[in-house]
């Protein structure tokens, strides 16, 4: 109140003064002020449009067609094929099922790892953050080739085995669920240690000191205090390896021999090899919708974390 | 008083050593505390006084010596176990608790039923004048609140020992005045023993019943603020205590009892039961405080006094300081009281007499690298 009045007193005089350009000056800074935002954001925004909201939009309306191209009337009998089909229902719930599983292994895997980047002293600590990030600076294929060579059929561990005499014929360790999440852990860990270890070196020290002099053991100091401050690291690194692992095709793929069938290989299947474009935009539609659900939930849970 | 403590305990510290790698951070600590008593470690930052109170702690191990608590070794004891509250220095309020449930938390970890957790939060909500904020988050407190809580949070587990570290630091000077008066009071009412950390020399002085100075890992000074004030064994202390002014001079040797020292602007003055004797020749300092020197308008009038002109004259309200340029470079600065009787302050550029009573003008050795 009080500087608004001593900004208007103090115009009064500027305005009786012959001052020609300054309210142009004053009209450039506001429409600047408008400008500088839409200018910043212009080039991603149109990128984003072109290569992702354009697509996404051409496939939700394939979706709902008979077939394509040319096809004619709008239809819901894809999303009914898809959802109400027992191997499609398989495969949905397979993939979440991949999901859910390696998201879990990741996070039990990659706390320790984050807590000792977060609160080691050692001189060792940024090996083990070189060891952590070094994967992500190698390519996905490479990765699953590595597997491949260490689980296959002529692999290093089936003839480790075989040349031991532990078994005559090689052990089918590939072609299983098991081997897929196996591969994505692998693959989607850093990103789990990452987000974990990112919230974990925000908490002050001292809050777990201060615990323990309070009487908290060690377990239940960890369980009061420091759990619930890094819970939404591991809840932002779940959403983030939730989201890749079900959308991940060339692990899968490889790792499974083809017996490990998810939404991404499906959907492959569906467009390249069947050419029935609208089933596979269907089942594209309920991974994306599947991967929104997921996102709301997590939006939804931490909502009132953001509001401290 | 509405929280009754255990006994208190007494607090000991013997020989206690803690290296970090090749950095002595405490060596050779010893010390004893009173059961009940109020002690503050104070010094410059780096000289060990934290350390040594997370070792009392027992958030740092020593790495020599042996720490007791009601006469037994700590050293082993977890820190879980040892029943210390501690004051953090940024208070480590969980931000995720509200109010209420911070203080619980020390309750809960005893056992303590909910009913009885409820009653002692209260009665220790009412004692440090939190009623009201119960379901508030730290994040929503000011920092005189988020210092109150912390305080609950120490006490309502009737702990054996009070730690505090730096503990006002991190409030604006009138609220530290009040939380001051506060904390003294509350520890008085407990009578729980309390050691706590401050480099603020006032603090230590208003808050203690014994100042424990500290310096490069050491205990270089122990005793009652008016002892540590009055008659600092070193030249470290008296200018870490408080403002002094020091003067280099030279002894000239001893005469009638006194020590006689020249100083740079050529005066001789006579010190009075000097107990340290310095052989002739030898470089020293004269420390003194600007409340101990006395100014008189007539510098002629009175034998002894050293002469001198006012350079400077900073008005302080209750007091002002005149700088008085006494010659050889020498600049001393006297305080006086502004009270009303009439005599009329020195102005800029009078000439002035400075005196101080025998015993008030202190020695040290000169120091190599004195400040």
């Amino acid at each position: 109140m009080t500087r608004a009045l001593t900004e208007e007193t103090a115009a009064v005089p500027r305005m009786q003064q012959p001052a020609a350009g300054a309210a142009p000056r004053r009209r450039w800074r506001a429409l600047r002020q408008v400008l500088a935002p839409v200018l910043l954001l212009l080039p991603g925004a149109v990128l984003l449009a072109l290569v992702l909201v354009w697509p996404f939009l051409t496939m939700l309306g394939i979706s709902f067609t008979d077939r394509y191209p040319n096809g004619a009337a709008l239809t819901l009998d894809k999303y009914r094929d898809v959802l109400g089909d027992p191997y499609f229902l398989r495969i949905i719930l397979r993939t979440f099922g991949l999901g859910l599983v390696v998201t879990a292994i990741t996070a039990l895997l990659g706390y320790p790892v984050a807590w000792y980047l977060a609160r080691s002293r050692s001189r060792w600590k940024h090996l083990v953050f070189l060891g952590v990030i070094a994967p992500l600076l190698v390519s996905i294929v490479v990765r699953t080739m590595g597997w491949t060579i260490l689980l296959g059929n002529e692999g290093l561990v089936n003839s480790a085995l075989m040349a031991l005499g532990l078994t005559d014929t090689p052990l089918p360790l590939m072609q299983s669920f098991w081997s897929v999440v196996l591969g994505m852990v692998h693959i989607l860990l850093p990103f789990m240690v990452l987000s974990i270890a990112t919230v974990l070196g925000k908490i002050d020290p001292s809050l777990s000191e201060a615990a323990a002099l309070l009487g908290a053991h060690p377990v239940r100091n960890f369980l009061r205090v420091t759990l619930p401050l890094s819970a939404q690291g591991v809840a932002a690194g779940s959403v983030v390896v939730f989201c890749l692992s079900i959308g991940a095709y060339i692990t899968p793929l490889w790792l499974g021999r083809g017996q490990v069938t998810v939404l991404a290989i499906s959907i492959h299947e569906q467009m390249v090899v069947l050419v029935d474009w609208p089933t596979g935009a269907a089942a594209s539609m309920v991974l994306t919708i599947g991967t929104f659900v997921i996102l709301a939930l997590y939006g939804l849970a931490f909502a009132r974390h953001a509001r401290r | 008083m509405t929280l009754r403590m255990a006994e208190p305990v007494s607090v000991s510290l013997d020989g206690v050593k803690k290296w970090y790698g090749s950095f002595a951070a405490v060596r050779d600590v010893s010390l004893a505390i009173a059961p009940g008593e109020i002690v503050s470690l104070l010094g410059p930052s780096g000289c060990g006084k934290t350390t040594t109170l997370r070792m009392i702690a027992g958030l740092e191990t020593a790495d020599e010596g042996e720490i007791r608590i009601a006469g037994q070794v700590v050293n082993d004891v977890a820190p879980w176990k040892r029943q210390i509250g501690m004051v953090f220095q940024n208070y480590a309020l969980f931000p995720h608790m509200t109010v209420e449930e911070n203080i619980a938390f020390g309750l809960q970890m005893q056992g303590m039923g909910r009913s009885g957790i409820a009653r002692q939060v209260r009665e220790a909500m009412a004692q440090v004048r939190l009623g009201g904020m119960e379901g508030r988050r730290p994040s929503q407190l000011s920092g005189g609140q988020r210092q109150r809580v912390a305080l609950a949070r120490a006490i309502v587990t009737r702990p054996r020992v009070l730690l505090l570290d730096e503990p006002l630091a991190a409030l604006d000077r009138k609220l530290r005045e009040q939380m001051q008066v506060e904390i003294r009071a509350l520890q008085r009412d407990l009578g729980i023993t309390t050691v706590f950390v401050t480099h603020d020399q006032e603090e230590a002085l208003t808050l203690s019943d014994r100042v424990v100075v500290m310096e490069a890992g050491q205990i270089v000074q122990s005793g009652t603020p008016a002892e540590i004030y009055e008659r600092p064994r070193s030249r470290f202390v008296s200018d870490f205590i408080g403002f002094t002014n020091a003067v280099a001079g030279t002894v000239e040797g001893i005469r009638e009892g006194a020590m006689q020292v020249r100083l740079a602007s050529g005066h001789v003055v006579p010190l009075e039961g000097a107990e340290a004797g310095f052989p002739a020749g030898h470089a020293v300092d004269l420390v003194i405080r600007p409340e101990k020197l006395r100014l008189s308008l007539a510098p002629e009038a009175r034998p002894g006094d050293i002469p001198g002109t006012v350079r400077h004259v900073v008005y302080m309200g209750a007091v002002t300081y005149y700088h008085v340029e006494i010659g050889g470079g020498a600049t001393l600065i006297a305080m006086m009281p502004n009270d009303a009787d009439g005599s009329g302050p020195p102005g800029q550029g009078s000439r002035v007499g400075l005196s101080w009573r025998p015993g008030h003008m202190l020695v040290f050795p000169r120091a190599a690298a004195a400040a």
